[in-house]
């Protein structure tokens, strides 16, 4: 069989993904995620010296921690096949991503395997990360040059 | 499952309800009140604060306020204009105005512990400052 | 106090629901979709609406992985307002470490404490 003739039968017969059913799924789960990492906020308010505008950091890295220990006693891979992109949207998906190929890896030993592995998945969105904020950042400032924007 | 999205709801619905309920002062001086009465008139005149609190203590000031949610994706120009406002009322005093949570949170505890003179010139330069971190 | 929990729970799932659309319609995978969201999360704050959306939901939208564009731009943008363009390339970790830190070292002591499960499901 050629390889168009097979793809049209792939795209025929494979089923097509309840849209719906699973939006409401990444919805609900990414939102309760959110509002854990809310109320984490708000504990570093109210017992830590952070501000709205520096809480971000702590918020961030307990979210990382907690991924670190669903993903370490293997939970986090039962809710992301239940809620797909609502696990792997927020931080904590990017955190198990980084931790669950750092704890695949151990065996390889830590500099060849869990080194050269960390950033499997993680490393394009870092890269794209960097690379888009560099662009978004000069055009920024080259518009801010010529006059046409202000800071 | 069913059980315990009935209970989430529950509680959600409730603590929504007992939230608009909660009547807490809507605006709150603490300190050396010479000024006090005009700047409850130019705060309560701003119509997108929901609560205040001004901390006063000899020639400066802060102005600790909550931007009513619908309204807090402004927070940043909000609380520039307020400062304005406020600024070129009172030119000879060091007023700064903070529309965040913490500083409102930490102006409230000032207030409730009743702290007199040098302490609370401490705790009121100190708040003034971490209101300017940025990271 | 407690809208802020409102909004966060619909902002972030908002985002994940977009990330979700990325993934079912756009068939894209997971990793080309979360690149995706942290490049309109540099372009939000490029062009400065990243910011009021964070005042507005808090966490909704810090935690999901449109904030790591949005800090990096932020940093980016902030310090070539202080030293000019080579700012773009110096600030724009100053602000994100965070996030990026925590993976790294919790993947760290996770391989370290964790063992790895085969894939039994």
């Amino acid at each position: 069989m050629e390889k168009e003739q097979y793809q049209k039968l792939e795209q025929y017969v494979t089923p097509k993904p309840p849209y719906l059913k699973n939006v409401a799924k990444a919805f609900v789960v990414g939102g309760l995620i959110c509002l854990i990492g809310q109320a984490v906020s708000l504990f570093y308010m109210v017992f830590f010296n952070f501000t709205e505008a520096t809480v971000g950091n702590p918020t961030v890295a307990t979210m990382v921690f907690f991924s670190m220990i669903l993903t370490g006693i293997g939970l986090y891979k039962r809710i992301g096949q239940f809620a797909g992109a609502g696990s792997a949207v927020p931080v904590t998906g990017f955190g198990n991503a980084v931790i669950s190929a750092a704890i695949e890896h151990r065996s390889e030993g830590f500099v060849l395997g869990v080194g050269s592995n960390l950033f499997k998945l993680a490393g394009s969105v870092v890269l794209f990360g960097v690379v888009s904020a560099f662009f978004v950042a000069l055009i920024k400032y080259i518009l801010v040059t010529l006059g046409v924007v202000s800071w | 499952m069913r059980h315990l999205i009935k209970t989430l709801l529950l509680c959600i619905g409730s603590m929504l309800l007992l939230s608009g309920c909660m009547e807490k002062e809507k605006f709150v001086v603490y300190g050396a009140t010479t000024q006090g009465k005009d700047v409850e008139i130019i705060v309560k005149d701003a119509d997108y604060v929901e609560r205040a609190t001004v901390i006063q203590f000899e020639d400066s000031m802060l102005v600790a306020v909550q931007i009513k949610p619908w309204r807090k994706w402004q927070k940043a120009k909000l609380e520039k204009k307020l400062q304005k406002q406020l600024d070129k009322k009172y030119p000879k005093q060091e007023i700064l105005v903070s529309a965040d949570y913490k500083i409102f949170y930490e102006a409230n505890k000032i207030k409730k512990e009743q702290l007199e003179n040098t302490k609370l010139n401490e705790r009121l330069t100190k708040l003034k400052e971490l209101a300017k971190e940025q990271t | 106090m407690v809208m802020t929990f409102v909004f966060a729970f619909f902002i972030g799932g908002i985002i994940c629901a977009i990330g979700q659309l990325l993934m079912d319609v756009g068939k894209l995978t997971p990793a080309h979709t979360l690149s995706t969201l942290v490049v309109i999360g540099a372009i939000l704050d490029g062009m400065g609406l990243y910011e009021p959306i964070i005042h507005f939901a808090g966490a909704g939208a810090t935690v999901p992985i449109t904030s790591f564009g949005n800090s990096l731009t932020h940093g980016a943008i902030a310090e070539a307002e202080k030293h000019g363009l080579v700012g773009v390339l110096t600030g724009m970790f100053e602000v994100t470490s965070s996030g990026i830190s925590a993976a790294i070292i919790f993947g760290f002591i996770g391989a370290l404490i964790f063992k790895a499960k085969g894939n039994v499901d």
